[in-house]
């Protein structure tokens, strides 16, 4: 069974940020949380792609606003990807 | 055996413990020893070696007697800087120990170390009496240069004595672990990638049969190359003899090349529009000042500029100095009134690089510091010209920012010296009623100061800007009033 996508993303910002009181939330972005700079960012992508096995395009990553739009596009990520049992 | 650590302090750093590292490892990375070339970066001051602080953090970590580390991690999170308060939390016991450095509530340095009883058959430490650096300047590397398979090898030994003093000044730091910190902190900073790097991250295993020695040897491969974000990832390993001492990953981002300013797109530009017009462009030698110098030259005005250095390229009419400098800026008034005779622009874009901060205790201080300098760069030409400016019917103009009107959460200090001087040139259109101003709100631009892997992602051009409030200023602005371009 594979995890819901929300639940995976979870543990990647408590793991990136070190903080296990994360709560993701669609309109949560880089202005709610102080740690959220542009380094964290990059490391936050990467587990992601790490986690999920994708890759963003750098366009793709310029234009995420907030983690409802970063599950989005890891959805559409890993549909087009071979389906997982 | 087990062992416990817990505890809170807080260290700082001087000039004089980045040039003791600098020694001791054999870093000499500009953009930790050199105040000139820290400048230009997106950092403005020298940054602190971030092994310096991974070694200070170590000093809180007391493995058992008899044990040796096995493995070490250090994530280098984000910049640190001379003078701030970093505030150390370690713990650990069974074997982990895990170590922070926190700027008030951001862990700026992470450190994992492992250990186990060595049953007293570590191998013997030598140590050498000579350091052994191969490079006294830091390599210059092209991002399309390295490529996976790229292999750097050579020889290294520590400065044995500066590397001793520091370990004990650090609160008594391990050996090897000082050894392997400052080793990978030369590999990155001077080899690969070298001048450019930002070291990310270090993972390291012992092998506990090699010694540390005064002449080892080092082997770096690019494992792989992240093109998005410049990040580079190596394969690394230390050796004594045929022996390995350590092994592992170092992960490392490639600074992007400084932005060249940009030719100005002269496409329906009339060249004459400004002509006979003088202009003064304040912080002229890159980003927008340095557009804005050939925005109004391009449209035939004379234009002189203010910089702290000189670029090859800039116009002769740049004075070098400080544009807080009550003197530098006198000598560009005299000139431009003795060859002009009046004052039609004046530009005031100087602006020192603001980097992250929180409204928190440890930040009160470089808050205060940075709003000072910053309004001082705008004041101090404003209170020199006015008067000029004012004979001419001038017009100042003022390179203000977006988040005035659209606040961020992580630059108080940023949109508190904008907002300061944006209200400081509408107090000098009520004393000086014959000029107008002009505050430019520009959005986040590519200049030095935001010329990092992420920061550069939706930057806009300076050259675009600069033609634009360049466009403005042919048509005339109504005297005694503020107008905003944003």
């Amino acid at each position: 069974v594979t995890e819901p996508i929300e639940l995976i993303l979870t543990k990647v910002f408590w793991d990136v940020f070190d903080d296990e009181t994360i709560a993701l939330r669609p309109d949560l972005s880089a202005k709610d949380m102080p740690d959220w700079d542009s380094l964290t960012h990059i490391r936050l992508l990467l587990t992601i792609e790490r986690e999920f096995r994708i890759k963003f395009t750098i366009t793709e990553v310029g234009d995420l606003k907030n983690v409802g739009e970063l599950i989005s596009l890891i959805q559409s990520k890993t549909s087009s990807s071979s389906p997982q049992s | 055996v087990s062992s416990s650590t817990s505890g809170q302090t807080s260290i700082s750093f001087t000039e004089q413990d980045l040039a003791f590292f600098s020694d001791a490892s054999g870093d000499r990375n500009p953009l930790h020893l050199n105040q000139e070339y820290a400048r230009r970066t997106p950092y403005g001051q020298p940054v602190v070696f971030g092994c310096l602080g991974a070694m200070a953090c170590l000093g809180h970590i007391r493995l058992p007697s008899g044990w040796s580390a096995t493995s070490l991690e250090a994530e280098f999170l984000r910049p640190m800087f001379l003078g701030v308060k970093y505030r150390v939390e370690a713990a650990g016991d069974g074997g982990r120990w895990k170590g922070r450095l926190f700027d008030g509530s951001k862990p700026v340095v992470s450190l994992r170390v492992t250990a186990e009883a060595s049953h007293g058959n570590e191998a013997p430490e030598e140590i050498g009496s000579a350091s052994a650096f191969e490079r006294r300047e830091a390599a210059v590397r092209q991002q399309e240069s390295i490529v996976p398979g790229l292999t750097v090898s050579g020889a290294y030994g520590c400065n044995p004595t500066a590397l001793s003093t520091l370990a004990a000044q650090c609160g008594g730091v391990d050996r090897l672990l000082a050894t392997v910190l400052s080793w990978s902190s030369y590999l990155v900073g001077m080899e690969l990638p070298g001048e450019c790097a930002l070291f990310s991250k270090l993972l390291l295993h012992f092998h506990g049969t090699a010694p540390c020695s005064a002449a080892m040897t080092y082997r770096a491969s690019v494992a792989s190359v992240d093109s998005r974000f410049a990040l580079i990832e190596t394969d690394v390993s230390l050796l004594t003899g045929a022996s390995t001492v350590a092994s592992g990953k170092c992960w490392s981002y490639l600074r992007p090349p400084a932005p060249e300013v940009e030719e100005i797109d002269s496409s329906g530009v009339r060249l004459d529009s400004l002509a006979g017009r003088v202009a003064v462009v304040i912080g002229s030698s890159r980003g927008l000042g340095a557009s804005m110098q050939r925005a109004l030259d391009l449209r035939g005005a004379a234009v002189y500029g203010m910089a702290r250095s000189r670029n090859a390229g800039d116009p002769a009419q740049t004075e070098v100095g400080d544009a807080a400098d009550p003197e530098a800026l006198r000598r560009v008034r005299e000139r431009v009134s003795r060859e002009r005779g009046r004052l039609d622009f004046l530009i005031c874009n100087a602006c020192p690089p603001a980097l992250p901060l929180r409204l928190q205790p440890n930040a009160a201080r470089r808050i205060e510091e940075y709003i000072h300098q910053a309004v001082s760069l705008t004041l101090t030409p404003l209170c020199e010209f006015l008067e000029l400016l004012n004979q001419s019917n001038g017009c100042a103009v003022i390179i203000s920012s977006i988040f005035v009107e659209h606040p961020v959460s992580e630059f108080p200090h940023y949109i508190a010296a904008k907002g300061a001087v944006e209200a400081l040139v509408r107090v000098a259109t009520l004393q000086y009623p014959r000029i107008c101003t002009l505050i430019v709100r520009p959005p986040k631009l590519l200049t030095a100061m935001t010329n990092t892997p992420m920061g550069r992602l939706g930057a806009a051009s300076p050259g675009l800007l600069a033609n634009c409030i360049a466009a403005r200023l042919e048509h005339p602005l109504e005297p005694g009033r503020t107008e905003i371009l944003s």
